[in-house]
């Protein structure tokens, strides 16, 4: 762990991805008031630098007794994206094989993004580290299912993007409406499921 | 209460912001101009954070249909009420039919209208900030809104009437997450160089040009995966030109942040103006 600076007001901690799992539940569990941002390999803390390691040092190194509630987000997906067949290829499998992987694999919600409601998605199988497209898109549909480097993500509104659309969903990602606007939370375990 | 009655710029009702839902990737938002904001508030003896309008440039008009105490900070520039003249950061009672006119600024670019009491409106996740990246928040004021005090205030003696005026802060910069990225003659550049302030800036982030493009150092070939980043943060994209991010700033992002200004540093971007030429110390 590693810890960079970020101006007056935050730290910013390079993490390896076992270890900012555990930092942000231990955050989030023990000291739900700080402000953080995960990312892939680095964990934002809004605070007092020059107190970051009085903070780090209060939080328990043994969290194995934490009962953390996960909900599971079941995403029906109609998998007819522009990019399912080179996805497919580049993973070296059929079309059919690769939706059969993306369905049956359990994703984890780990982090959001540049946009209300996404989230980036680990899979507990991962297949391989999918490249972006050459030329990203300049609109790609608000729903459209996706896989970009070892993440799959939906994307609630549209917006332009480089990731490997794989198919589409119709449901609302995020609905400032809703009590809580996101559909899925950063520890959810998320379910995709084919339609037709 | 105050009715819009002209208007040529943006005019956004602001608080501190949004800081609950980073984590679904909400920006934070909230006055670009912190201090300005706090500054006015005080004025009309408002909590600090209670909501203001934020106004690009001048030029306002409003007429006034229920008594108010008021005041605008952050840029300089003269206020006329009826035909009477004062100015920004002094406190004005304004009563029934009056017609406030906010006039070209002297020097800054956005200025924050406070009315004792708050201004009114529904707040969306926590808070009445306009977001304009994500569409998050109340819409941006237009002519024939109307702008309304969002509590009743006790009767009101005030002791101060007014403040002195701003200047220009120091764009103190501490290095850092990825000034790594960056030989050490390219740090040169950045602390020595002057940058000139494009036009196409906002809410997001001011976009700077540089006489002296940023590049990375060769030894440094990977891309950056996404990270978060803070308001007043310097990223610095592939082309070398520097934006510095506003309050409406996406939660991630995916190019080298050079270093962070500090809290007054950010606060002051508020009011660069296009063309304006700046350096960092």
């Amino acid at each position: 762990m590693r810890i960079k600076p970020c101006g007056r007001e935050a730290v910013l901690i390079e993490t390896s991805s076992q270890e900012r799992s555990h930092l942000v539940r231990a955050f989030r569990t023990f000291l739900p008031d700080t402000k953080i941002v995960p990312a892939a390999e680095t964990v934002l803390i809004y605070c007092d630098p020059s107190r970051i390691d009085e903070i780090l040092a209060s939080l328990p190194t043994d969290l194995e007794q934490l009962n953390t509630t996960v909900s599971t987000v079941t995403v029906e997906v109609t998998y007819s994206g522009p990019d399912l067949a080179r996805a497919a290829d580049l993973a070296g499998l059929s079309p059919e094989a690769l939706v059969q992987w993306h369905t049956s694999t359990q994703w984890h919600a780990d982090f959001a993004g540049f946009s209300p409601g996404f989230m980036y998605l680990t899979p507990s199988e991962p297949l391989i580290d999918f490249p972006r497209l050459d030329s990203p898109r300049a609109q790609i549909p608000a729903g459209s299912v996706g896989l970009g480097g070892l993440f799959s993500g939906i994307y609630p509104q549209e917006s332009p993007g480089g990731w490997n659309i794989i198919g589409f969903t119709s449901a609302p990602l995020w609905d400032i409406q809703r009590p809580s606007p996101a559909l899925i939370s950063p520890g959810d375990i998320v379910l995709f499921k084919g339609v037709l | 209460m105050l009715r819009i009655l002209d208007s040529s710029t943006q005019l956004l009702i602001q608080d501190s912001g949004r800081f609950d839902h980073m984590n679904h990737g909400v920006p934070v938002s909230g006055a670009w101009d912190r201090q300005s904001m706090r500054h006015a508030n005080f004025l009309v003896g408002n909590d600090p954070a209670a909501p203001v309008i934020e106004c690009v440039g001048g030029n306002v008009v409003f007429e006034c249909t229920d008594s108010l105490f008021c005041t605008i900070t952050g840029y300089r520039a003269p206020i006329y009420i009826n035909d009477d003249p004062y100015y920004t950061n002094e406190l004005l009672f304004l009563r029934s039919g009056d017609r406030l006119r906010i006039g070209f600024p002297d020097w800054g670019m956005r200025g924050f209208l406070a009315i004792r009491g708050g201004v009114h409106a529904s707040a969306v996740l926590g808070s009445v900030s306009t977001d304009l990246l994500s569409g998050i928040g109340p819409a941006p004021l237009v002519v024939g809104d109307t702008i309304a005090p969002a509590q009743f205030s006790q009767p009101w003696e005030p002791t101060i009437r007014q403040l002195p005026l701003p200047s220009a802060v120091p764009l103190k910069v501490i290095l850092g997450p990825r000034d790594d990225w960056f030989d050490s003659a390219t740090i040169e550049d950045f602390f020595s160089q002057d940058f000139i302030v494009d036009p196409f800036s906002n809410r997001i982030g001011v976009r700077l040009q540089a006489e002296k493009p940023l590049l990375y150092a060769s030894s440094q070939k990977k891309s950056l995966p996404s990270e978060g980043v803070v308001r007043g943060s310097i990223q610095v994209p592939p082309d070398g030109n520097p934006v510095i991010f506003g309050p409406d700033h996406p939660i991630t992002g995916g190019y080298p942040v050079i270093g962070v200004l500090s809290p007054e540093a950010s606060d002051f971007t508020s009011q660069l103006t296009p063309g304006e030429k700046i350096n960092f110390m």
